[in-house]
């Protein structure tokens, strides 16, 4: 009989959860922040937000991926210690750093990722879209992006702190 | 005499399993097998397995043609990407190795994924001489949800990996302790002078 370990599984399945639920939380508060900004249809301001968040996401792992192969091996320890366990070895500098810098990326990859989705959906948003609609401005699009992940990335960080002192 | 019997005999026997067109998944099954067949003749042992791997790519697509029609539709939803996907994935599987196993594990939603983009496109080519209609919107969350699978399952490989290398990561589990009995007590009981 083949012995399947678990505690990989389970430590493993704990970290994808969590992300799941912040990745869900974010997509439901900006789905509702780009539907009153961009005066989208419930329906569109979902497609958004799935959309840029799933974009965000994907490269937020591969980033990680990489990170992992070329980080030192205490920060790889500490890392893995982080996103295994969620035991943070005090509050410092560092931590605060790696916060702002991963607002700045989720921000620029939800940009682009709204680009690159209406890029590629074009043809189709031509017909809906009218001359003056202030989305066909790059600018006010920025934006809105902005609002919504400012929220979002606070609500997720909030998430994170509970998550933190629960398990600390 | 029996020589009309033996010819209706045969046709009865390949008839079920002859493609009605020669543009046909029963073709392309077919041809799979012979190769298959074909692969057992040959002398060196790379040529057979060079056989046998294309054999197995004919019939992977002519599984994927045929799983692309009904009754493989459940609700207008296309099980053929999920079935192609999977037997791309034991190819890969095939090829690499057993070392392998984690190239074919994490690629299978990406597989997948990418398939659908692919039987939608020659769906919409197909089906409609006009302007294809595809749905772009769910086509491209479809494939970002499979991109993201891809991601889970290289982080739980990671995982397995982190956890052999670091075994202080496996949290420590107490365990209820023993109930323990001095042991004059136990010979005061067994000599019936408990009180």
């Amino acid at each position: 009989m083949i012995e399947i370990p678990t505690v990989p599984i389970i430590l493993a399945s704990r970290t994808i959860l969590s992300r799941f639920l912040r990745v869900f939380v974010s997509m439901t508060i900006e789905a509702r922040i780009l539907r009153d900004g961009m005066y989208l249809s419930p329906k569109k301001s979902v497609e958004y937000a799935t959309v840029i968040n799933l974009f965000a996401e994907i490269f937020a792992w591969f980033t990680f991926f990489f990170l992992e192969s070329v980080l030192p091996e205490a920060s790889n320890n500490r890392l893995i210690r982080y996103l295994l366990l969620q035991k943070v070895d005090g509050v410092d500098g560092t931590v605060f750093i790696i916060t702002v810098w991963y607002f700045l990326l989720f921000l620029v990859l939800k940009w682009s990722g709204l680009e690159i989705y209406r890029l590629i959906t074009a043809s189709q948003k031509v017909q809906e879209s009218t001359s003056k609609d202030p989305n066909d401005h790059w600018s006010y699009r920025l934006k809105m992006v902005i609002r919504a992940h400012t929220v979002s990335y606070i609500v997720g960080l909030v998430i994170m702190i509970l998550h933190l002192t629960e398990w600390n | 005499m029996n020589w009309k019997e033996n010819v209706n005999r045969f046709k009865s026997i390949v008839n079920p399993i002859a493609p009605p067109k020669i543009f046909h998944w029963q073709t392309l099954l077919l041809m799979s097998i012979v190769i298959w067949g074909i692969s057992f003749t040959a002398a060196e042992k790379d040529l057979q397995n060079s056989l046998a791997v294309i054999g197995l790519i004919l019939l992977t697509i002519s599984i994927g043609w045929r799983t692309s029609q009904p009754p493989f539709i459940l609700s207008g939803v296309l099980l053929a990407p999920w079935i192609t996907g999977t037997l791309v994935c034991l190819l890969i599987f095939q090829q690499t190795g057993a070392n392998g196993a984690d190239i074919a594990i994490k690629s299978w939603p990406f597989v997948c994924g990418f398939l659908i983009v692919l039987f939608e496109l020659m769906k919409a080519q197909f089906e409609s001489s006009s302007s294809p209609q595809i749905d772009r919107p769910n086509l491209i969350i479809l494939l970002l949800i499979h991109i993201l699978l891809t991601c889970w399952l290289e982080f739980y490989l990671l995982v397995f990996q982190w956890v052999e290398a670091n075994p202080n990561l496996v949290p420590k589990t107490s365990q209820p302790t023993q109930a323990w009995v001095a042991p004059d007590a136990i010979k005061t009981f067994a000599d019936g002078k408990l009180n």
